[in-house]
């Protein structure tokens, strides 16, 4: 027992990054060159922990404290998410609303140190993540209130650990909506293309970007690290939904697991080289179709009695 | 008192006017149908600073110049700008080279913060103590909800400096102030004197991607104040030159477009394919921008007939893959989406604003040096013009997309068919007290090169005109009203240069 | 989509092995490092102006940066001491990535140019871990490229400032090393190293891509001489 729970623990912790390495690995292949090794970001982070951290003379302990209060969030929203067949840590009766919240807590605090710093550009980046994080937020409950009613349950693990088993062959157009709009909330949350672009070196078409241009050093690895925890949890979600069929052999189906988020962090790098980026006040649309989606998968469920 | 294309003139026989009759003559030609191609200051012989201005009359290949004197004392004449905004710059540039106050000016601000040339009062108080933007009087916007945004001098990507201050109301911009001089070395005075070897290596460096261009210009005044005439085949080779740059930055630009618009495949392929281009010019010149290549009385590398079989093939391969590439790159509904509509610049203003090049070809003028002032290859091989309807960013890139094709044509033309001759004979001694021109269709527009002689065989003033001198505040206009998201790729339509317009 | 994939089938991958292998041969016209056997006297690399009219006889070898501005200056009676990889407690924490950023102090945009073809496919930065960032405070080093203009001064420092411990400092070009062709000029400086210390001189008047990839990989110890 205790030996899964390391073993749960420790995927949470080590896996993540390498997500973000083998995104950065299909997007090089699409561009024809070699690209960063795949466990570039783990060489990142390890290289920020021996840095020094520059802090400007207008920002006080909130912008210090910010990085490890945001990271150390979604890594307690990560202790809610069940992965494969293994149950997660913590799980109790409406769990799925702290999940939210705990992304919701990470964000506010690093939109309040982008504001701290006084700069008029990360103001802005500020101004456009709280913007799009209420559209998203609001959708991403839509969306786990549909699982909860299909699964007859408020708790994550009982939601993606079988609850949902039957529901693709009872509601399979419903959870197609989900999925759609569940994968559109990624990609803003994650600010991928065609969002935001995590590549760019134009400050003023940052969203997520340019809020953490002033952390340096360990805050910075934070940051990095958060971001990748973030994309693993949302990804792992999105994959459970989608996949719901368990072969209840430990083994296989972890190892599957793995599988489904390896191909979907290809698919997020297919996505990103090949679309290209909206214009900024075209991605409001975009959520709110990702809502109205939401919308008609929980009225169907509604008039279906919930269930 | 007309002049053509790499013409000279002697001093004495300038037409000098009074300040009233040099300014109502100017305006009344540039009402009409000339363009105010160049107004600038040097000193006269008496210690006065004397106004010269050139004007293009682009439908005859004439350029009409003429002089007024502004006497030490009084330092002061009235404005041009207020009627003919094409000059506000030039005045501008004028008040702080020579401190003479341009009265009426309704826009006199610093341009390049540095002391003027003739020791007197400068205009603006500090100008060379404090740092830049110093005392710069930034047009602000009021209200309550319109915020300002400062970005630059060093930029997030690998760019020249500059500073960019926006007025906002959320994500519309109201008003965008272009304020540069980050990049100022002081190139001009350093062009003057006898040692013309490093001048024409500083030509080269006026813009390092406008190498070839900047260079060319050079070599034509010191060519055209020597009475020298180069041989047909290094007038072919330079042509080469230019057109293989000209590719070389389309490309790259038609890439960074892509790029900037999220579209990430495209910046890849064209990004290589500006390398092929470079390596050309390498193996061409031994420098990837061509620079080492023009110098006055010719060219110093050779092409053989080798070397033009073997671009040919390249060459041909090249625009095989471009029209592949680019084929994917326009027919994207999501890059066609960022890039309609945004950062428009309508014909009239266009005009009004005096934009050269690709940035006024996009919004309809027909301005191009190698087919209104032609001269060497262009004038027995012509290049179509390459005109775009919309004045937006899809405009910028669709003349982007035809230039490369008509300079591949170009090159696949001249290059079978290269004159035999010499390619360098040395330019003997420059003729004292002349002044001479030439124009070049650098790949962003006009460039003009003014040279005046003085007596040792050096040169007393030498004016440089890069095209981004025009279009800068053509970039800032077009913003207005568009999105601060827009930028980027807006800037990156126009890609202008900063230490062009800074020298 | 389909198109996409056709055109990158059609494309392939271009990165070019170098250091794993050669790099690809420069064609005969290019002025690489300076030939000194024969001649009298010493080239400082950081300020001539790799011009086809002056009396150098240049070779076809691109690897000319440097670790220190003494060792730019080549003479008969030493071998030119290349680049060397910085020291191990350094190269442990950079090794396997280095974030840049990059200033241009007033260069007439060659350099940057050429600075920016190293992150295309062909020369490929990203796959040592090395990339330009956005931010100073992102980054372990910066570049500087140009000879640092009176009003880019103030900028140039506060960037330098801004980068957090341990930090590297890079000079790109001629200008970046002694003012370049502009160093009579009152507008601009004698070189990067008389405002702040420099880790790595790049000459060239633009620099080849291969000889700052060179110059990089050498101060990563990826290639030893």
């Amino acid at each position: 027992m205790h030996i899964l729970l390391l073993l749960h623990l420790t995927i949470l912790f080590v896996f993540p990054p390498l997500l973000l390495g083998i995104i950065g690995k299909t997007k090089a292949f699409f561009a024809g060159r070699i690209g960063p090794p795949l466990l570039q970001p783990y060489f990142d982070i390890f290289k920020l922990m021996h840095k020094e951290s520059v802090y400007s003379v207008t920002t006080n302990w909130i912008f210090m404290a910010a990085p490890m209060v945001s990271t150390a969030a979604i890594l307690a929203a990560g202790t809610l998410m069940p992965l494969a067949d293994f149950k997660p840590p913590i799980q109790f009766w409406g769990d799925m609303v702290l999940f939210v919240y705990l992304f919701a807590l990470a964000r506010f605090v690093i939109v309040l140190a982008a504001l701290d710093t006084g700069s008029s550009l990360e103001g802005m980046g500020a101004s456009r993540e709280a913007t799009f994080g209420c559209l998203s937020e609001i959708t991403m409950f839509l969306n786990l209130t549909i699982l909860a009613l299909l699964s007859r349950s408020l708790s994550l693990s009982e939601i993606f650990l079988g609850g949902l088993s039957s529901s693709w062959l009872q509601v399979g157009p419903v959870l197609i909506l989900v999925v759609v709009s569940f994968f559109l909330i990624l990609l803003v949350e994650n600010s991928r293309v065609p969002i935001d672009d995590p590549e760019t070196h134009l400050e003023l078409t940052m969203i997520h970007e340019v809020i953490v241009l002033d952390h340096s050093g360990i805050d910075l690895a934070y940051v990095l690290y958060g971001k990748a925890v973030k994309l693993f949890l949302f990804a792992s979600m999105l994959v459970s939904v989608i996949i719901t069929f368990r072969v209840h052999d430990f083994l296989i189906d972890t190892a599957f697991f793995f599988f489904e988020l390896i191909v979907f962090a290809v698919l997020i790098g297919i996505v990103e080289s090949t679309m290209a980026r909206l214009r900024l006040n075209k991605v409001p649309y975009l959520l709110f179709s990702a809502f109205i989606f939401s919308i008609f998968g929980f009225t169907v469920i509604l008039v279906r009695g919930g269930h | 008192m007309e002049l053509f294309n790499g013409g000279q003139i002697s001093l004495s026989n300038i037409p000098v006017l009074t300040q009233q009759g040099f300014r109502a003559r100017i305006l009344d030609r540039c009402h009409e149908d000339a363009r105010l191609v160049n107004l600038f200051g040097h000193l006269g012989t008496s210690g006065q600073v004397r106004l010269s201005a050139i004007l293009g009359l682009d439908e005859e290949a004439g350029l009409e110049i003429l002089s007024t004197f502004i006497s030490s004392e009084a330092a002061q004449y009235e404005s041009l700008t207020k009627d003919l905004l094409q000059a506000h710059l030039f005045e501008r540039e004028i008040a702080e080279q020579w401190a003479i106050q341009p009265l009426g000016h309704p826009w006199l601000k610093p341009l390049r913060y540095h002391c003027n040339y003739r020791s007197a009062t400068d205009i603006w108080k500090n100008i060379a103590n404090k740092t830049i933007p110093g005392e710069y009087p930034f047009y602000a916007v009021g209200g309550e909800e319109v915020h300002e945004v400062g970005v630059g001098p060093v930029h997030a990507g690998i760019i020249e400096p500059g500073h960019f201050r926006f007025q906002c109301h959320g994500e519309e911009i109201l008003h965008l102030e272009i304020q540069l001089g980050y990049q100022h070395k002081g190139i001009e005075p350093l062009m003057q004197g006898q040692d013309l070897k490093r001048s024409v290596l500083l030509s080269e460096s006026i813009a390092g991607d406008t190498a070839i261009g900047h260079s060319t210009a050079f070599c034509e005044v010191v060519e055209s104040l020597s009475g020298c005439i180069i041989s047909p085949k290094a007038q072919a080779i330079r042509a080469i030159a230019l057109e293989l740059e000209r590719l070389a930055n389309h490309i790259g630009d038609l890439g960074a477009l892509g790029m900037d618009a999220g579209f990430l495949p495209t910046s890849a392929y064209f990004g290589r394919m500006r390398g092929d281009y470079l390596n050309l010019l390498l193996a061409l010149t031994g420098n990837r921008f061509g620079k080492g290549l023009c110098r006055p009385g010719g060219v110093l590398f050779d092409i053989d007939a080798n070397m033009a079989g073997e671009f040919c093939l390249k060459l041909k391969k090249y625009k095989e893959e471009f029209q592949d590439v680019s084929d994917l790159l326009f027919s994207r509904p999501s890059v066609l989406a960022r890039f309609e509509g945004v950062g428009v610049i309508t014909p009239e203003d266009a005009q009004k604003i005096g934009l050269v090049g690709l940035a006024g070809r996009a919004s309809q003028l027909e301005c191009d040096v190698r087919i209104n002032y032609s001269s060497g290859m262009w004038q027995f091989h012509h290049v179509p013009i390459s005109l775009g309807a919309t004045g937006d960013v899809y405009a910028r890139a669709l003349v982007r997309r035809q230039e490369i094709l008509r300079s591949l044509e170009f090159l696949l033309k001249v290059l079978p068919s290269l004159p035999a001759g010499e390619i360098f004979t040395p330019a003997g001694p420059m003729k004292p007290d002349t002044l001479a021109v030439s124009l070049v269709e650098g790949w962003r527009g006009e460039i003009m090169h003014v040279g005046i002689s003085d007596a040792q065989g050096g040169f007393a003033r030498y004016k440089i005109k890069d095209p981004s001198f025009h279009n800068w505040f053509g970039l800032a206009y077009a913003m207005r009203g568009q999105e601060i998201s827009d930028f980027p790729l807006c800037n990156k339509s126009f890609n202008l240069s900063y230490s062009g317009h800074d020298l | 989509m389909l198109k996409i994939l056709k055109t990158r089938f059609k494309q392939g991958c271009r990165t070019i092995l170098f250091p794993k292998a050669k790099a690809p041969d420069l064609p005969q016209r290019y002025r690489g490092r300076p030939i000194i056997a024969g001649q009298n006297g010493s080239i400082d690399l950081g300020k001539i102006f790799f011009n086809p009219d002056s009396d150098i006889v240049y070779s076809n070898d691109y690897s000319m940066a440097t670790s220190k501005r003494e060792d730019l200056v080549l003479s008969q009676e030493r071998e030119m001491a290349l680049a060397r990889a910085l020291n191990e407690r350094m190269l442990k924490i950079f090794g396997r990535s280095l974030k840049l950023r990059q200033v241009s102090a007033g260069g007439c945009n060659a350099c940057e140019l050429d600075l920016n073809v190293l992150n295309t496919p062909v020369f490929d930065l990203s796959r040592f871990g090395i990339q330009f960032v956005a931010s100073p405070r992102h980054a372990d080093g910066i570049v500087v490229t140009g000879p640092v203009s009176r009003n880019m001064r103030e900028a140039l420092l506060k960037t330098y400032e801004a980068i957090p411990e341990p930090k590297l400092v890079i000079a790109l070009g001629g200008c970046a090393i002694s003012g370049g062709i502009f160093s009579d000029s009152p507008q601009a400086s004698h070189g990067l190293d008389t405002i702040i210390p420099v880790d790595l001189f790049i000459p060239g008047c633009p620099p080849h891509p291969l000889t700052t990839l060179d110059g990089l990989l050498r101060l990563l110890g990826r290639i030893s001489s």
